[in-house]
């Protein structure tokens, strides 16, 4: 597949990079050559791969999945000062995002869910460091 | 440092973040209704960790430069040469190269949410994800690239290209004269991760420890 048309094309001057205001830096300590970790922490790629399974086996769409977090991404920056950071945030929307999906096919109660988060918190706390934290049955 | 101190204050298992536990609750539930496999989940954040990343895209770019026949197939025949080589699209997006000419540079954003080339590249990084680039590349690019410590000279034109779900760019960037010479395993190590977004350009691998990414 060839490209359609580029978004934008500039054949104007270079601006100053001071000229950027109080936008600052996008950057400066942002290109590293040796890569960043793909996830900071293991839940951001939890919730990454939990989206790219269950598109993959057929749960939703991955346009319908970009369209919906797109959307939810732009309502969070909107009302976010400095707006989002690519981070944390940005993975908690991705699984804001797929909770709502689930929640609208029915497939997650949001009670449930709530009761299984203190579940886990209560797991954790319960258990001696050092030994698998399973939810008791 | 008192130890007992550290046995105290760790007496019980970690407790993970918020999110972190949303994220367990909704696995449980997952898995209890059995729609996901959570060995097949771990397989793809295996595969994202430590398998997929920047080097498969560096190896393409350093074998185009130096195999004619093979940067044709990479710029006109993308998909087919991606498929073969084992680099499919998982969500079958398309990937379309677009190459830098003296003319030309291009630069890769996504506006809506963070999509990316993934089979060549991997997870992106967290500032192609922010507000920041995904409103500032559009607007202004130049600006942008200076950030990155890339500066376009004023004849050289940019395109912007815009990635969606269907389709994902990966950045060809020109070969750099100082390395002409070197072989395909050498030329790797010069093309680093924004050189295929755009917000770099190639160059020699620092040390031989840290290379690029």
């Amino acid at each position: 597949m060839k490209p359609e048309k580029p978004i934008i094309e500039q054949i104007s001057k270079p601006k100053n990079a001071a000229d950027n205001g109080d936008e600052g830096a996008l950057a400066a300590d942002s290109a590293p050559l040796v890569p960043d970790q793909p996830f900071d922490v293991p839940w951001h790629a939890e919730v990454f791969a939990l989206a790219v399974h269950l598109s993959e086996a057929g749960h939703f769409g991955w346009q319908d999945w970009a369209s919906r977090f797109g959307k939810n991404l732009a309502a969070a920056s909107s009302i976010k000062a400095g707006g989002l950071n690519g981070g944390n945030d940005y993975y908690q929307i991705m699984l804001e995002t797929l909770i709502g999906l689930m929640k609208e096919k029915d497939i997650v109660d949001p009670e449930l869910l709530s009761a299984l988060e203190l579940q886990w918190r209560e797991a954790y706390i319960t258990t001696p460091h050092g030994e698998p934290v399973n939810l008791r049955a | 440092m008192p130890h007992d101190h550290h046995d105290e204050a760790h007496a019980h298992a970690l407790l993970p973040s918020e999110p972190a536990l949303r994220v367990k609750a909704l696995e449980t539930i997952l898995t209890r209704k059995g729609l996901i496999d959570p060995a097949a989940v771990d397989a793809i954040i295996d595969l994202y960790e430590h398998k997929i990343g920047p080097r498969i895209g560096a190896g393409l770019v350093a074998r185009a430069w130096v195999d004619p026949g093979f940067k044709a197939q990479l710029v006109n025949n993308t998909d087919g040469i991606l498929s073969d080589l084992g680099f499919g699209g998982r969500q079958g997006e398309h990937i379309v190269v677009v190459e830098n000419t003296p003319d030309c540079h291009n630069l890769v954003v996504c506006t809506l949410c963070s999509c990316y080339p993934w089979p060549v590249l991997g997870v992106p990084p967290a500032w192609y994800k922010s507000d920041a680039y995904r409103s500032r590349a559009v607007r202004e690019p130049r600006t942008v690239l200076v950030e990155f410590g890339v500066i376009i000279p004023p004849e050289q034109s940019i395109r912007v290209w815009d990635s969606t779900a269907e389709i994902r760019y990966l950045v060809l960037p020109m070969q750099p004269t100082e390395s002409y010479g070197l072989d395909e395993a050498a030329l790797a190590g010069w093309v680093h991760r924004n050189c295929m977004i755009g917000t770099g350009l190639p160059s020699a691998p620092r040390t031989a420890a840290s290379g690029h990414d």
